[in-house]
């Protein structure tokens, strides 16, 4: 946060009331950047409603957020205010139902060919296991983080990383929330064989073990999170 | 649940898009370093998380202006690697202090001192080397403190250093005390953020 930021915080919660509408005044910025952003996608949306649920919602927001707590205050009220205008425009009935088809389409474009390939696919083998066009796709994925967030799991939660199998995604594992409880060396061991593909020697090599070592910090890894998967409830 | 579906888990993490919690988390420099690398994994795999991350960077400087504010974390991290460097200088004059336990830690090894910090933020370690210099080594898993420049003081010596970035995960400083330079007291040692 800049330091005028935080003063007006400092002030807020030391009770000072005019604090409350500068907060408002400061971030009122960040709700005409989703309006914006909403609007250029939806067209039919009133804008002046849209400010004011804005507005509305910004206050909520500025009223529970602890700046003690660590953070910014735009780190936890951006995506939240942008979901309540996307609420807002869906109770009005404004959001048309070809744009929602189109997005499913290329989501499910991409997932399909990294699933296959393994690797990142390219504009072009997107649009094409779509059948859209390349202009299509491009301006459905710009439209993305502003139009359906829904589209990215698990809104309601602050974990690094959610992971469900990409295969069955009804089947939610949240291997991310449990790979926080390990200790840091597994935690790292494990994303580097995972996620990054590299050999037990090359990370041996990166921490300064041998290679027999981190295999079998590796493999006691897994085992301790099919451990903590099994003592969560219903896994 | 068996351990190969464990497995095939963790083979399809990196597949999976990322939240918009992780995402502001990520553009704010909020995630632990293993996070982030985990992020930067699908990053570099998903072109719809690239732009979900790119329309968060442009709320910022929405909000913000052009350089998109200062995060808080770059102050806050100084000062909580300034905090333990003080208790790494404040361990080494306790080791020290006793000239038995240096001698003892000299005859024994090549590291004669070592201090971390319990999230990894400070490892720092001093090493004889076999011309017995002393290599004395400052390292950080936070590697948003490269080019930070530390000044430490061994007895009459000073010099300046920088910490830089050795691996993805790392960075370091060095400062090598040469045998004719150290000091009797070796106990007589600073380290600050400069």
């Amino acid at each position: 946060m800049k330091d005028d930021e935080l003063d007006l915080w400092k002030r807020y919660h030391e009770g000072e009331e005019k604090a409350f509408d500068e907060l408002l005044e400061y971030y009122k910025r960040l709700v005409r950047f989703w309006v914006k952003g909403i609007i250029v996608k939806s067209p039919r949306a009133d804008r002046d409603d849209l400010i004011q649920e804005g507005m509305i919602k910004l206050q909520k927001l500025i009223q529970g957020f602890d700046p003690g707590r660590g953070g910014e205050f735009i780190s936890y009220a951006g995506w939240r205010l942008r979901d309540a205008l996307l609420d807002s425009l869906k109770r009005s009935r404004n959001m048309p139902d070809y744009q929602y088809k189109k997005h499913r389409k290329v989501i499910n474009a991409q997932d399909a060919l990294i699933q296959r390939l393994r690797r990142a696919p390219t504009l072009a083998e997107i649009a094409q296991e779509a059948g859209l066009t390349l202009k299509q796709v491009e301006r459905a994925i710009d439209a993305m983080s502003v139009a359906f967030p829904e589209e990215f799991i698990a809104q309601d939660t602050d974990l690094p990383i959610s992971v469900r199998t990409v295969e069955n995604p009804d089947d939610r594992i949240l291997i991310g929330e449990l790979l926080l409880k390990l200790d840091e060396r597994k935690r790292l061991i494990l994303t580097e064989y995972y996620y990054w593909g590299c050999t037990d020697l090359e990370i041996a090599n990166q921490l300064g073990l041998n290679k027999d070592n981190v295999k079998r910090i590796r493999q006691r890894a897994t085992e301790a999170l099919l451990k903590l998967i099994e003592e969560k409830p219903g896994g | 649940m068996k351990i190969d579906d464990v497995k095939k888990a963790l083979e399809n993490a990196k597949y999976v898009h990322l939240t918009d919690g992780v995402l502001t988390s990520y553009r704010d420099q909020l995630l632990d370093q293993i996070s982030r690398r985990q992020a930067d994994a699908h990053l570099k795999l998903c072109l719809i998380c690239v732009r979900r991350l790119s329309v968060f960077q442009e709320e910022r400087a929405a909000v913000y202006g052009g350089d998109g504010g200062k995060p808080s974390a770059g102050i806050a991290l100084r000062e909580h690697f300034a905090e333990y460097l003080r208790q790494a200088v404040e361990n080494w004059k306790a080791c020290f202090a006793q000239l038995r336990l240096v001698r003892e830690a000299i005859m024994r090894a090549d590291e004669i001192w070592r201090w971390q910090s319990e999230d990894g933020v400070l490892t720092a370690y001093a090493i004889l080397e076999p011309t017995a210099d002393l290599a004395i080594r400052i390292c950080s898993n936070e590697t948003d403190l490269e080019g930070e420049h530390l000044k430490v003081r061994v007895g009459s010596l000073i010099q300046e250093t920088i910490l830089q970035r050795v691996s993805d995960l790392e960075v370091r400083a060095e400062v090598m005390v040469s045998r004719r330079r150290r000091p009797r007291d070796m106990t007589d040692v600073s380290i600050e953020m400069v």
